[in-house]
């Protein structure tokens, strides 16, 4: 297929978290709000002159300063983002939205703050608690401890617009990025994609890691060029799977997937656009603050909800996902020492096979994915896995 | 009635040492620790409904 | 007397094993070849306790034995007991005067208790008795709340039980016999869990898939205490149990007072579920005399802290921090075991009256972070061993904020806030600073002249912030001990591992001889 335009541009902005797009924006005042967490309403850090960026650490060798301070049993990801933030790759930001929904995670800002790991004398941060069921007074909870803890504070030290109209604004600029994404989704449902897992998962992550209103026209450009683009005279994908589990932002998973002929039909896991990347509804009736903050605790698929309705929810989302995009199988995903996907992988790989009889692998892997040559081992024994049982399937039609 | 309380002061004597010696030398415990083994292969032969 | 003073030397001089203790303990399996000796009088009260001890487990097992033999007989855990006198007096080892009369009276109230609460648990059990109409009436007024809930929300419901679900299966087990929970945390890892996962959620996991909890109850509160591994079992153990369940969620920041509307207001939506299931009506007037009796406990405890902030702390260990975490989570509110405390607290009292001390004590260590269920008597050997003396520990300071009984919306509050700094939460949550700010705290109230850093390797959320507590305690000159240890999983540490830390840093650091050469290094893999 042609080569997108605007892809290695997209792969550039991936190296390091203070990318050309985020250099920019800071140079034109604008406020950067790191975070980590779909806990963490993302529109809501892109209101007025902030810009939200989710935290990576691209490019992670060693974690020798972050294993001293954290334990080498801490998730890789949290690890990571310590390391970096002591090497010194965070100080572009000015504020650190944090939520107390992940030990691990929450001990990375908590780490920064004592040992003042960003060098920006505007630096604050805050973190809020958050609830693990959907209720009416969680809801109320979950907005005030916005409120309290991230609109105040960049209220308070950045004059960050919070109006209504302010609001508004930062949602519709998030649909419309939303509305490129869910066409761009689409194309994954065909046969024969336009669009290759990895460059799917590119253009996602960049979408996360940049400010909005300087990545969307890229974005625009990218779809337009879509809907021209030819696929490949032959479809070279043996297997379609939906890939869920816990925070992903190492593109070369998806790389390893195309060099087993492994095609990603939905990407349900953090960091992903499932979600992420949907329209947010807001009707005329309500605060637009009230909307977005229930918006984000319905949808959240994290695996610390614990109600019987959010535990069957998470299921759900993945067997439609699976069928809206005809996918054959599913691939849990954790990153290693994380232990809600660890629980959530393990019972979840096993009911998905055993209860809904869709083929299922799950799997644990490092935040670094490059170069995992077990991980391709068997991501390359389950495509061949489906590929048998539709090759039975369709002989058994004969 | 003097040989019936002679009987139970010896009974209860004879008990009293019989105790402390149990206490002592943990005679108890050694009893649990025998039971060990026969129960845990009980255990490790009982069927189970092993799922999740 | 002066004969009874003779009869002390003599004995004394034959059987006491202080400085030589390994002596007396078989090899590989560290039973006693015989109990310990500690001069006439303690032990003849140790005796009497002990005494005390059978009659209680007789108490039980007699009156209903068809029915004990059939739990010991279907539940693996359930051998375990069988061993708990073995276990109490491996929390009393070389203890003598009040501290004796102090962990011997916990202990035994512990006994009474626990054995109470399984003849409710078998007679509910609707394993032991499938298809019974009887079982499952007494079902109907059992609340099962998750074992790290305190059950003092279930003073509000005098006609019910409050069972802490875990706590008989689970956690009092894993204190009693150190291989208790390996075979279920086995289950678990077979069907894919991670061997990094914390063993408390994990041996929990386990017992679900082996379907060996008791099967109790009319209803569950489930919750996300202490941490997100207990989040996550209770999604497998809910498919096992199948009980009306609603979790229960606990918020983590619990300093800020903005989470308080939320934390009462998840404390009404608890009891509203409890009202549905149970069919009772919420008691507020039981409730508050519950609340009344847990402020005096409460109290009974701080009384217990002053004490120990003496040069002469009479009552340190696991007899004191297990009491707390069973008083806290299992008996709030009840008037027995306030009743223990102030026993108790008179022989404490008396003691540091009179300046007595009978332990020999070098050190006054804060120990931090949250102990090794597989090796519950480690203060004992801290203290035999290098007459280290753990004057304060963090898992022994929780809940400690009175509740305010004036009024129904105070008293929820003060509920909220006892759930909110419960056993292993207290310090783990709240912010970092929570945990970190009250060591040196405590390191000054308590005068102490050393840390034990407990490194709970499968502990995320404290891991993740180990290296701040290193950090700290080189910037304040403080000795810091730092011993590694992975909860209930003896097969990953093992109490031998956790001694080598403290030896090598006791020789290294401290330059000392230890106070018993003999407890260096021994054998007692095959122990309970």
């Amino acid at each position: 297929m042609r080569d997108l335009k605007h892809l290695q541009f997209f792969e550039d902005l991936l190296q390091q978290a203070h990318n050309d797009l985020v250099k920019q924006a800071k140079d034109d005042r604008k406020v950067a709000v790191g975070y980590t967490c779909y806990y963490v309403p993302e529109v809501l850090m892109n209101c007025g002159d902030a810009f939200s960026v989710r935290l990576r650490a691209p490019n992670t060798g060693s974690l020798d300063i972050s294993q001293y301070y954290m334990s080498s049993f801490i998730c890789g990801y949290a690890r990571a983002l310590f390391e970096r933030a002591f090497e010194g790759g965070y100080n572009f930001l000015d504020f650190y939205a944090s939520s107390d929904t992940c030990q691990q995670m929450v001990r990375v800002v908590e780490n920064i703050h004592e040992l003042q790991l960003i060098q920006n004398p505007r630096f604050t941060y805050g973190i809020i608690d958050a609830p693990l069921k959907v209720t009416t007074h969680g809801t109320k909870f979950y907005m005030e401890q916005i409120e309290q803890n991230f609109i105040a504070p960049l209220k308070e030290h950045f004059g960050i617009d919070y109006s209504e109209e302010a609001i508004r604004a930062a949602v519709a600029e998030h649909n419309e990025m939303a509305q490129l994404f869910t066409e761009t989704s689409d194309m994954r449902k065909a046969d024969n994609p336009v669009i290759t897992p990895k460059e799917y998962h590119i253009i996602s992550i960049a979408s996360y890691c940049c400010p909005t209103y300087l990545f969307l026209p890229y974005l625009r450009e990218t779809v337009e060029e879509l809907r021209s683009r030819e696929p490949d005279a032959k479809n070279r994908w043996r297997a379609r799977v939906v890939v869920a589990g816990s925070e992903l932002d190492d593109y070369a998973f998806s790389e390893i997937m195309e060099n087993s002929n492994c095609y990603v039909v939905a990407d349900r896991y953090c960091f992903g656009t499932f979600p992420g990347r949907q329209v947010i509804p807001l009707n005329d009736d309500e605060p637009a603050l009230l909307q977005v903050c229930r918006y984000y605790l319905e949808t959240n698929q994290c695996p610390r909800f614990m109600s019987q309705e959010k535990i069957q929810e998470r299921r759900d989302v993945v067997l439609d996902l699976v069928k809206e995009f005809h996918a054959e199988g599913i691939i849990y995903e954790q990153a290693k020492f994380c232990d809600f996907w660890g629980y959530e992988r393990t019972l979840n790989t096993q009911i998905m096979q055993e209860e809904y009889g869709i083929p299922t692998l799950g799997i644990d892997r490092e935040y670094v994915v490059r170069g995992s040559g077990q991980l391709a081992t068997r991501i390359q024994a389950f495509v061949e896995s489906l590929e048998i049982k539709r090759i039975r399937k369709e002989g058994n039609a004969v | 009635m003097l040989k019936l309380l002679k009987r139970l002061c010896i009974t209860a004597v004879v008990l009293f040492v019989a105790v402390v010696c149990i206490y002592w030398f943990n005679l108890d415990m050694k009893l649990v620790k025998l039971l060990e083994k026969p129960l845990m292969q009980h255990y490790d032969n009982m069927e189970r409904d092993h799922r999740m | 007397m002066k004969l009874l003073d003779i009869l002390d030397k003599k004995l004394t001089e034959r059987f006491d094993a202080t400085h030589h203790k390994a002596d007396i303990l078989e090899e590989g399996t560290a039973i006693y070849k015989h109990r310990e000796w500690r001069g006439l009088s303690d032990t003849a009260y140790d005796f009497g306790q002990w005494c005390r001890l059978w009659g209680i487990l007789l108490k039980w097992a007699v009156p209903k034995a068809p029915q004990n033999v059939k739990a010991i007989w279907r539940y693996r855990w359930m051998y375990h007991y069988l061993t708990v006198p073995a276990f109490f007096d491996r929390l009393c080892a070389n203890m003598k005067g009040a501290d004796l009369r102090a962990a011997r009276n916990n202990l035994n109230y512990l006994a009474a208790n626990v054995t109470g609460t399984f003849n409710t648990i078998f007679d509910a059990d609707r394993n032991l008795h499938p298809g019974s109409a009887k079982a499952e009436e007494l079902n109907k007024k059992i609340i099962c709340v998750d074992e790290l809930l305190p059950s003092l929300i279930g003073k509000g419901f005098p006609n019910c039980e409050t069972i802490l679900f875990q706590e008989y299966a689970m956690y009092l087990p894993s204190v009693i016999q150190q291989h208790s929970p390996v075979h279920y945390i086995n289950q678990m890892e077979i069907h894919g869990l991670p061997a990094d996962v914390c063993p408390l959620p994990s041996f929990e996991a386990g017992l679900a898939i082996e379907n060996d909890f008791p099967l109790i109850g009319c209803c569950m509160l489930t919750s996300n205490m202490p941490c997100d591994g207990s989040i996550m079992t209770s999604m497998i153990q809910d498919r096992r149990i199948g009980l009306p369940t609603q979790p229960l969620n606990i918020p983590l920041r619990w300093k800020r007072e903005e989470v308080q509307e939320y934390a009462v207001a998840e404390m009404q939506s608890a009891i509203d579920f409890i009202e549905k299931h149970t069919g009772e009506k919420f008691d507020w007037d039981a409730f508050k005399e519950g609340c009344e009796i847990w402020n005096e406990q409460n109290k009974a405890k701080f009384e217990k802290w002053d004490l120990n902030r003496t040069d002469i702390p009479p009552h340190t260990g696991a007899s004191a921090w297990l009491y707390r975490i069973f008083e806290h989570q299992a008996v709030p509110g009840d008037p027995k075991a306030l009743a223990n405390d102030r026993k108790v607290n008179k022989y404490l009292e008396a003691q540091v009256a009179k300046g007595i001390c009978p332990k020999e004590i070098r050190h006054r260590a804060i120990i931090w972070n949250t102990p090794c269920n597989n090796y519950a008597n480690f203060n004992n050997w801290l203290l035999e061993c290098w007459g280290i003396d753990s004057v304060c520990e963090m898992i022994d300071l929780h809940g400690s904020e009175l509740i305010d009984t004036s009024s129904h919306e105070s008293m929820l509050y003060g509920l909220a806030k006892m759930y909110q700094t419960s056993t292993m939460r207290a310090h783990t949550k709240g912010g970092y600073e929570v945990m970190y700010d009250d060591l040196w705290r405590k390191y000054e109230e308590f005068h102490g002249d050393m840390i034990i850093m407990f490194d709970q390797i499968s502990c995320k959320g404290v891991g993740a912030i180990s290296g701040l507590f290193e950090e700290g305690a080189q910037q304040r000159g403080i000795k810091m001990c730092i011993v590694r240890q992975d909860l209930m999983d003896p097969t990953s540490i093992s109490r031998k591992d956790m001694r080598r830390d403290v030896n090598v840093f006791m020789q290294n650091v401290m330059g000392e001889e230890p106070l018993d050469p003999t407890l260096v290094d021994f054998d007692d893999d095959q122990s309970w």
